[in-house]
Formats: C-alpha cells, structure tokens, sequence
C-alpha cells in the first residue's frame, strides 16, 4: 500500500470539471513532481487534497496512509500530516508570526498526545529553523506574511513545513516569485527535509525548480488527465520541447 | 434642531438643577458664566434628535426616558478599595474618581512631582486657583458645538487638571480612572479632564472608563487638551463600561506647530457609548493620530464621532478605526476631515474597517472630507466585511481548528491596529483588555488568555 493513493479523481468547480480522472501512487520518501501548462488543474489538485471548500469531488478517491482523505477536513488533515505550501501564502494583519507557528505546532502536538510546547524550547526551535533557513530572526515577530517579499513568504512556508514536519507535502507552484539565490535556499530547506518517511509532491511550470528538487518521478497534467508519467529525464525533455505535443494529443 | 426632551427639566430632574450654586468655581462668575451658557445650549435646545445630522445614528432616547440623579449623591453604594478587574496601567500614576469624585484614598500620591509638573483634583484647581485655567477652560471643548460638551460643561464638577511647564518631560504616565456605580438610583457624572502642556512639554495620559454590575448609570466625560509648540501627548481612552450604562465622551483637542497628538481609543463596554473627538490641527507641522478600535455584542450600540481640522499648512493626521461586530449591535463611525484654504501641504488619511461576526450586526459609516486648499493629500477609506474565508483556510491548512482560526483572525483585526500604539505599556493593557472581551464573548477560550 502506497502512503498516498489517488484513484481516478474527478473534481467539478461550479459545475466544469477540471480533473477528468487522476490516478497516481506516492509511496514514502518520494518525491513526485507533477508538471503542465497553466489553467491545467494542478492547483486545483493541491487544494482538494489539502481540503479547501469549493471543490465538488464527482468521483474517485483518495487514500492518505489507508485512511480516507476526503472525508477529512482540511485541519484534521494538517494535523494527520497533509501539508500544502501556498503559491500565494495569505497575508495575515494583526497575527504575529511567531502566535501562528506556536499555534499550529501545538495543535498538532495536542494531536499527539504531547505537552503544549515550551516557551523557551519553541523560542530555540525557531531560532534555529530561522538560521537554516536564512530567515532574519525579526521577521517571526512581524504579522504573518505582512509586507514579506515574494522570496521570505516562500521561505515561511518552508519554515512551516519544518515545524510541522507533515509526511505528505504539496508544493504548489513554489518557485513562482523567486530569484536564483531565494529558489536555492527555499530548495535546499526542501532537500534538508526529504526522508524515507516524507513524501513530496511538487507541483510546477517550469523544470528549473526540478534542477534543485531532483524528483524521482514526472508527471504531465495536461487538460485534467496524467498524459505521461516517467523519471526526471522527462522533465527535461519539457523543458527542451514544451508542452505544445501534449497538448495537441490531449485535443485529438 | 429637533429637541426630544429639556434636559435640564426632565433627564436629571430637580435635584440637578438646585446642585448648581454648590458646584466648585460657583462663586468665579467666569466659571459659573460657562455653566450657564452650556444649560442655557441644554435647555434651549434639549436633547438632540435624529433630524440633527451629527445624531443621525445614536438615539438618546434611552438617556432620555432615564430619571438620573447626581452621581454624587448616590449614598447606597460604596467602593472601599479598586475593582479586581480594572485595568491598571503598569507604573502609572492613579487618579481615581468613583461616580465622578475624586478619591484620594484610591489615587496615588500626586503632590510634589518633579518640577513644573501639575496634576491636581478639577474642583481643588476650580476652588484655590481659577484664573490658571481661565484661558484654557471651555476654548477648545466649546459648549456650543457638541451636545456631549455642553451637557459636561453645564454639570461639570470634579476631574484632573494636567499641566506641564515648558520642556517638562513627565516620565511615569497618567492614569485617569473613572469608576461607575449606580445604586438604587441611576447615577450621572461629568469628569473633566483639562490637559495643558507647554511648548516641548510631554506626557502620555491614559483614561479609564469602567464601571460596576448594576444598574444604568450616565458617564459624561470631556478632556479638553491644549499642546503647545512642539509638544507632544499620547492619549489614550478606554472605555469598558458596564452593559446598562451610558457613556457620552468627547476629546477636543488644540495642537500648536510641530506638536503630535498621538491617541487611541479602545470601546468595550457600555450599553450605549459616544465617543467623540475633536483636533484641532493650529499650527504648521501639527501632526494627529486619531486611531482606534471597538468590539460590540449582544445589543450594544458604539459612535465614534471624530472630526479633524487641518488649519495650518504642513499638518499631518491619521486615523484608523476598526470594529469587530457581533449579536445584534450597532457601530457608528462619523469622521470628518476639513481642511482649511490655508492648510497647504495637508496630508490627511483615514480608513473604517467593520467585521461582521454574523448577520445581526448594523455599521453606519459616514465618512466626510470638506477641502478648501489645493496642494493636499487626503485618502479616505472604509470597508465592512464578514471573515476572509481564505484566511480561515490558510489557517486551517496548518492543522488550526476552525474556532481557534477564527479567535485568531478575530483578534488580529482588531490587533492590526493596537501594534500601532507607541507606549508599550498602553498597548499591552489595550490587547490584554481585547484579549478579555473575546474571551468574555467566547470567541477565544479562557485558557488562551
């Protein structure tokens, strides 16, 4: 049993279906990528999965580790280890930073069974999580997103990510916004997260974020179906031809 | 004008009226002239109805049919020592009025401060030493231009006097803390508070409004402020009275050239509460910060009724205000902005913001800008909007349950704002006092706190 199955997903918004029938395994410590041209449903993928409303499931499935992903809600999800890293992380006024991660890391801990963090161990936490990330230290004690550059809001969903620690993450478009440098140091945050317990789906436009995030499977989403899976070389080959052959196979 | 009722003749009765020749400065006919001229504005005028267009949304009805008497003369009811949940300003120094009279034996020792420092009781300043507050008293808080100070001008009897000479630098803030308690009978006091600081001179005061469980009682309070050039005052009013009672309160404000008036108010509590303010911006360089914020419920009603004046050239002020609404309570928001021919170079900004916890709540917002100068810079907002759905699903898609979500939106709303507060103590007081009103309307969880 894979720890992710998705079995011929088919998912309506406002009555047009935009996934016309998904299937795709992701066992542990993979990292999948899914691939496809704009207004495809590859952000339509990652909000069902993470459980945003507005989405009408018409058919299939979803299994996270057995259990029945759908009929989770999208809280309940997060803290059974569904993550998703927003392409456009919310700004959130009058919400430190710092409030939102001790929040969300003891609901999680809470979810556990464990003791609400402790100030200081917390305060340690992210000190360090700040310092691998590049992050400046301050930045925790602005709102939430506030005024962040495209680059320090990618990184705040990458330090999320690590406090959370989630054993299926969804990245959705993460290297949208980011200059070479931000995209290294956002990418490197990933890697120092993969593990054999951990799996990755990352969602993208473009094979430059793949050079950093090395995937070990491809997938093309082109009108709502996988029209070709493979391994990383097929990345490559998108990014030499483009998507413009599939396209044409899927209107055909 | 429409007059609903004689106040002097009916709302506070007879009692009322033969207290007059006792009231402190009775026997200074200026002092006594101000009373009567504001009784003559009452009188003739009576209490204004909805046709007068700055009462078009807050009735005074309720005050209206309420027999009050002087809160002084309330005799079943006694305070020995504070209230466990006042709020109490770290390091301040107390002044503590109890039905509007001043209790020494509550307040902190406010003789012998440092040098060119005066913070003394209203009557005592009335009684001893009239002439020092006869340029000041009733210039800015003028009686004819508001219900709410001519009401506290015709009754006014006990309050504060601050004054700071000039260059005084007054390190341990104010704390002005007006308690209610009605017994038997509904109660009705007029604080007055007369701030007057000096050229350089600063000061940061903060006011406390708040009251005990029980019956109705009518706090009408003016704080008349005068910043000299240069000076500069953070003030900061907090209104948390009891959910029977009126609050009727009005700030005006006179800032001379290169003088900041940096203010805040936070509205809680209170059946009905009128916060009104009034700055005067007077001379080049003049800044204000007019912000506040308000959390209603049940049936609450809140007016926050600000008018900002822009009458020299290089004036700066700023105002943000932002409620959160929930039950079936009413928010009003007025604010004006004038700018006079010779207020070149204005920069004048404000924004509302409403958030609706649920479909019961009504927000009236009548925002004005009357400009007469031509360079100026004036932007004017106002939004009224249930919760950010994709907000609450940010947070949810990091395992926060949807009711803590919520608190936490809730909270930052309002919090947006009071970040903005500079005296740290003063901000950490006003976030705790949210933090207590969204654990009292159950939005965050008493363990949270």
């Amino acid at each position: 049993m894979s720890l992710i199955e998705i079995k011929d997903l088919h998912v309506s918004v406002d009555g047009k279906e935009i996934l016309k029938g998904i299937d795709l395994n992701m066992d542990g410590g993979e990292v999948h990528a899914i691939m496809g041209p704009n207004g495809t449903g590859k952000s339509t993928l990652s909000y069902v999965l993470a459980g945003r409303d507005g989405y009408e499931i018409t058919q299939g499935s979803v299994l996270f580790n057995g259990k029945n992903l759908l009929e989770m809600e999208a809280d309940e999800r997060a803290r059974a280890g569904v993550f998703l890293a927003f392409q456009y992380p919310m700004e959130i006024p009058g919400v430190a930073t710092s409030t939102f991660l001790k929040t969300a890391l003891n609901a999680k801990r809470r979810e556990q069974g464990l003791e609400e963090i402790d100030a200081m161990e917390f305060l340690n936490l992210i000190k360090s999580k700040t310092k691998e990330l590049e992050i400046p230290y301050e930045m925790i004690k602005r709102p939430l997103n506030v005024g962040f550059s495209g680059g320090e809001k990618k990184r705040a969903e990458v330090l999320q990510m690590s406090l959370l620690e989630p054993r299926f993450a969804v990245l959705d478009e993460t290297d949208s916004g980011l200059d070479i440098d931000a995209l290294k140091v956002v990418s490197d945050g990933v890697n120092n997260l993969r593990s054999p317990d951990r799996t990755f789906l990352v969602i993208t436009h473009y094979q430059r974020l793949l050079s950093y995030i090395v995937p070990d499977h491809v997938h093309v989403l082109v009108g709502g179906r996988i029209v070709k899976s493979g391994d990383k070389t097929l990345a490559e080959l998108l990014e030499a031809e483009g998507y413009a052959r599939f396209e044409e196979s899927e209107a055909a | 004008m429409t007059a609903v009722k004689s106040i002097t003749s009916s709302t506070f009765g007879d009692t009322y009226a033969n207290a007059v020749g006792a009231l402190p400065g009775a026997n200074e006919p200026w002092v006594d002239g101000l009373r009567q001229m504001s009784r003559a504005i009452l009188g003739g005028q009576g209490m204004p109805g909805p046709k007068v267009e700055a009462w078009k949304y807050t009735s005074l009805n309720a005050i209206a049919k309420t027999p009050f008497i002087p809160a002084s003369t309330v005799d079943d009811v006694d305070v020995m020592s504070l209230p466990v949940n006042v709020p109490l300003l770290e390091g301040a120094l107390k002044v503590v009025f109890v039905n509007g009279v001043y209790r020494h034996d509550l307040s902190d020792q406010i003789e012998g401060l440092q040098a060119g420092t005066v913070l003394s009781p209203f009557a005592d300043v009335l009684k001893s030493r009239p002439d020092s507050l006869k340029d000041v008293l009733g210039t800015v808080m003028e009686p004819g231009q508001s219900f709410t100070a001519a009401m506290n001008t015709g009754f006014m009897e006990q309050g504060a006097v601050v004054h700071l000479s000039k260059e005084v630098n007054l390190k341990q803030p104010v704390q002005l803390l007006s308690i209610g308690a009605s017994g038997l009978r509904p109660g009705a006091f007029h604080p007055r508070f007369e701030i007057n600081l000096e050229e350089g001179a600063q000061a940061t005061v903060v006011e406390c409004h708040v009251g005990l469980p029980g019956q109705a009682y009518l706090s009408n309070s003016a704080s008349e402020i005068i910043l000299g050039g240069r000076a500069a005052l953070n003030h900061y009013t907090i209104v948390s009275e009891d959910s029977e009672a009126f609050h009727l309160g009005r700030t005006a404000v006179a800032v001379d050239h290169n003088a900041t008036y940096d203010s805040f108010v936070l509205s809680l509590g209170g059946k009905l509460v009128r916060r009104e303010v009034h700055v005067r911006l007077e001379g080049e360089g003049a800044a204000a910060t007019v912000d506040g914020a308000y959390g209603l419920s049940g049936k609450q009603h809140s007016d926050i009724s600000s008018e900002i004046l822009h009458l020299a050239p290089e004036t700066k002020s700023n105002q943000i205000i932002k409620g959160v609404l929930g039950g079936e309570s009413r928010g009003v928001f007025q604010g004006r902005i004038h700018v006079a021919r010779a207020a070149q170079g204005t920069d004048g900004r404000q924004l509302h913001k409403a958030l609706l916890l649920n479909r019961g709540p009504e927000v009236d917002c009548k925002p004005e800008l009357e400009i007469y100068a031509d360079d100026v810079q004036c932007a004017h907002g106002a939004t009224t909007g249930e919760m950010d759905q994709e907000h609450i699903f940010y947070l949810l898609s990091r395992g926060i349950d949807e009711k803590t979500a919520r608190a936490l939106l809730v909270e930052g709303f309002l919090n947006d704002v009071i970040f903005s507060v500079s005296d740290e103590s003063a901000r950490n007081l006003i976030l705790d006092m949210v933090k207590a009103w969204l654990a009292r309307q159950r939005i965050l969880a008493v363990g949270e706190l």
